[in-house]
């Protein structure tokens, strides 16, 4: 894969800002349970249409995802697949289940007020879901006004081939960076990151008003460095991928694979953030553009081999083995 | 999508008096002043361009009468050569040849038509791997396997049938036609109008240049100054008078129309409308991986991604309330019917996926197909190919013999399949193994044995071939002579059919008989020493003068 400096340049300063921040957050846990409450995080719902909705809908998915690292319950970011809509919450509840978390944020990203004169308007909605009953709460709406030219500016500049668009060749799957951003300037710091970023600060407030403290407190990791392995299965397909992008907490690893295995040496224990897109997935599996996980990496423990399995609606668990 | 003729193409997109009927966009819609709309209005009343609208929607409704014959003479597409048959597949497709499931879409499709429409309609199943749909003129609604095997379930077949019914009810064809020429009749004359400004504008500034000049410098200031005012009267007049008309981008503006009323469609027979983000979603996702998925229906994959939003945003507002009390009294997802009809269709789409090189479509559809039934011969045979040809490790290889030993296994008693015998040989072949050797023989045998009862008698086209795996196997010596025909005067060619003589054609005597002749040597030709009897062939020889077949 060809890739820009300025792309290395974004992706260094992004993980130094990333593990700056995983750095001063307590530690969350994977997909299990340690009596911990927990929420899972949604991919944002990207119901906007717009060219720039994915690359605004995977960043603020991340960025509340970290926002809410602070919080006095666990975090885990879920993976529904890539046919995952928030108009069928019946189809979140057994995925919601399976992870283990206890009540789930939804968020969608809404079609953007376009008057003819004046800011544009962006607009999430957010709601929460008890994972025991089902029960979908109030959406709360946050919108977020932006100088039109800001937005025009920013796809103008970017020249994403934001994901989404069909490759040229048959089978080439999505960039990652076209999800992520590709500019020198971390998203956070462009007029849609700084948008996401207000947004983001609102859901986080309306989570924490809403989501009762947990009392357990969280285990913690013993400090330590180790080598462990990254593994993508189709569970459906009994099949592995040997073609992903991988960006783990923020630095790009994807270099470290060799026939799907990406292997990952010294890693300090802690938070793992991981953010991977497939190219070889089956034919119809409809797979999510990004996933963005999370785990505990603790090298006291003797599993080492991290696998993230994609079933058949390409909904994604992380798991260590 | 509806189908839109090559002059229609071509034409500027459209537009007219139909514009206060469609809700249009702010992206897509050409705004018209008062003026502009009267103007319109008075375009529209002129008898010449009444008689070119009505001249090109007759061309358009014959060409679609046409087209949809063609499509229907698909039925004959075996009497056609190999070249023949290619352009025809590519200019008009080929229909399905599977009643049931056409009854199945075009019962669906009949029970999606709003009660009351004047039109009536026939739902058809295009053979094609590409996932494409369809309106005609003449109610003629087509969709393609392609399309089909890529859905979920049959809400998402009922909105797809339901988004081509509204681009016949609402009569996009004719209103396309009608718009496009009114928009480019409105567009030269506001052209012309534009020029005649200019020109008065150009004129009007040398007179005065010229007379300034003229004041100031005598006759070569006149000159002079007529240049200067006639320069500078095309430059002013270029920057004050411009046609700034853009096209209404019609095709855009009826889809989204087709969308909701495809919406609207499917609602008020209770199938269940969440499932069409879905749709657009899998579509998007399936586009992204293969950029030929987009060939016909999705078309632009942006669009994609529009339409997803804009059926999302009209669920959660326009029709919210109709969902939410339909959803109460149960919406349908899908019937039993498609799943099982599902087996057929991803089977044939796999198979015509592969004659398209669409190797990961195929092996999907196929591998689909054999979840849904197990035991079907065809797809086991087609899933082998497919993995045969695509897979790189041994197990790969291995993979593709399970699947012919099982679709030899379910058409043991049919013998419909020849084919499996010969790839279980060659893998077989390619073992090295000489404790194989038998085993060999007896499926090349197998497979030359069904092959003739299929072909009522005729050998395989690359028999020479076959004969090289024989002798690969340690076989010098098997024969099986060719089938033969009888030529008389003035008649031509018959094939000689001999049913009340000719051997049993049940598959187990058939195998029995090729394969019990090599364990008793088998026929032999001339050149051998053997002089076991020759196995009678499959067809009766009655005349000397053969033509091999």
């Amino acid at each position: 894969m060809n890739r820009s400096p300025s792309r290395s340049i974004a992706i260094v300063s992004g993980s130094l800002l990333l593990l700056m921040f995983l750095a001063t957050t307590p530690p969350t846990r994977a997909q299990n349970n340690s009596g911990r409450k927990t929420v899972g995080v949604m991919p944002v719902f990207d119901a906007s249409g717009e060219e720039y909705g994915e690359l605004f809908a995977q960043n603020l998915t991340a960025m509340e995802f970290r926002k809410l690292q602070g919080a006095p319950f666990d975090v885990v970011l879920l993976n529904p697949g890539g046919l995952y809509n928030p108009l069928i919450p019946e189809s979140i509840v057994d995925y919601a289940q399976a992870a283990n978390v206890d009540t789930v944020l939804v968020m969608s990203f809404l079609q953007t007020d376009k008057p003819q004169k004046g800011d544009f308007t962006l607009h999430v909605e957010a709601k929460l879901m008890d994972t025991a009953s089902g029960k979908l709460g109030d959406a709360t709406s946050y919108g977020f006004s932006l100088p039109r030219h800001d937005i025009a500016v920013e796809i103008a500049s970017s020249g994403l081939d934001i994901a989404g668009t069909a490759s040229s060749t048959v089978r080439a799957g999505r960039n990652i960076y076209s999800m992520l951003g590709t500019k020198t300037q971390p998203f956070e710091k462009q007029p849609l990151g700084k948008a996401a970023n207000g947004i983001a600060d609102g859901v986080h407030t309306f989570v924490l008003s809403q989501v009762p403290p947990s009392t357990v407190k969280a285990p913690e990791i013993k400090l330590g460095t180790c080598t462990y392995t990254v593994q993508v299965k189709y569970t459906s397909k009994k099949a592995v991928s040997k073609a992903y992008d991988i960006i783990l907490n923020g630095e790009e690893e994807s270099l470290w694979t060799k026939e799907g295995v990406t292997t990952l040496e010294n890693k300090p224990s802690g938070p793992v953030f991981i953010q991977l897109s497939v190219a070889d997935a089956p034919y119809r599996l409809a797979v999510q553009h990004l996933y963005q996980a999370n785990t505990m990496l603790d090298c006291a423990k003797p599993e080492r081999e991290l696998y993230l399995d994609i079933g058949a609606g390409g909904d994604a668990l992380l798991h260590w083995r | 999508m509806f189908k839109r003729s090559i002059s229609a193409r071509c034409a500027l997109l459209v537009t007219a008096l139909a514009f206060t009927s469609v809700q249009v966009s702010a992206q897509t819609a050409t705004e018209y002043s008062d003026k502009d709309k009267q103007k319109l209005a008075a375009i529209a009343q002129r008898p010449d361009v009444q008689k070119l609208i009505a001249d090109t929607w007759d061309n358009r409704r014959r060409e679609d009468m046409e087209y949809a014959f063609n499509v229907n003479q698909s039925s004959r597409l075996g009497e056609l050569s190999p070249t023949a048959l290619a352009e025809f597949r590519q200019k008009f497709g080929e229909l399905y040849n599977n009643p049931i499931l056409l009854r199945y879409v075009n019962s669906l499709g009949q029970k999606i038509v709003p009660a009351g429409s004047p039109n009536l309609y026939s739902f058809r199943l295009l053979l094609d791997p590409v996932p494409r749909a369809e309106a005609l003129s003449t109610g003629t609604i087509y969709i393609s396997t392609g399309l089909v095997a890529l859905l979920d379930n049959e809400a998402q077949l009922a909105y797809v049938l339901g988004h081509e019914i509204a681009h016949v009810e609402r009569r996009h064809a004719y209103n396309e036609i009608k718009n496009s020429i009114l928009e480019d009749q409105f567009d030269r004359e506001k052209g012309a109008d534009v020029q005649k400004k200019r020109a008065i504008f150009g004129a009007v500034a040398a007179i005065g240049g010229s007379a300034i000049g003229g004041a100031a410098g005598g006759a070569s200031g006149a000159l002079y100054g007529g240049l200067i005012g006639g320069a500078a009267g095309v430059i002013g007049g270029a920057l004050l008078f411009r046609n700034k008309f853009v096209p209404t981008e019609w095709s855009t503006l009826y889809e989204n129309e087709a969308d909701e009323a495809g919406l609207k469609y499917m609602l008020d027979q209770n199938y269940d409308a969440r499932e069409i983000p879905r749709m657009y979603a899998r579509l998007d996702n399936l586009v992204g991986r293969d950029s030929r998925v987009g060939l016909g229906f999705i078309g632009n994959p942006a669009r994609t991604r529009e339409r997803q939003a804009e059926i999302t945003s009209l669920l959660t507002s326009t029709y919210k309330a109709t969902l939410d009390a339909k959803l109460k009294a149960g919406l349908t997802g899908s019937g039993p019917e498609f799943a099982l009809l599902m087996a057929a269709l991803k089977r044939d789409n796999g198979v015509i996926a592969m004659d398209y090189d669409l190797f990961a479509m195929a092996r999907d559809n196929l591998e689909d197909a054999e979840k849904l039934r197990s035991n079907d011969p065809r797809v086991h045979y087609y899933l082998g190919q497919i993995i045969n040809m695509t897979g790189r490790t041994p197990d790969d290889k291995q993979q593709a013999l399970n699947e012919f030993i099982e679709s030899i296994k379910y058409d043991a008693e049919r013998g419909a399949y020849p084919e499996p015998h010969l790839e279980e040989a060659l893998f077989q072949i390619s073992q090295n193994d000489p404790s194989l050797q038998e085993q060999i023989k007896k499926e090349l045998k197998t497979y030359v044995a069904l092959y003739q009862r299929q072909h009522g008698g005729a050998l395989p086209l690359n028999m020479y071939i076959i004969y090289d795996y024989f002798l690969l196997a340690g076989d010098k010596s098997w024969y099986v002579p060719p089938a033969s025909v009888v030529t008389t005067k003035n008649v031509d060619s018959l094939y000689v059919t001999t049913v009340s003589t000719a051997p049993s054609t049940a598959t187990t005597d058939v195998i029995n008989r090729a394969t019990n002749a090599s364990s008793e040597g088998g026929s032999r030709n001339t050149g051998s020493q053997d002089t076991t009897k020759p196995p009678k062939p499959a067809v009766k020889k009655t005349t000397s003068s053969t033509t091999p077949q």
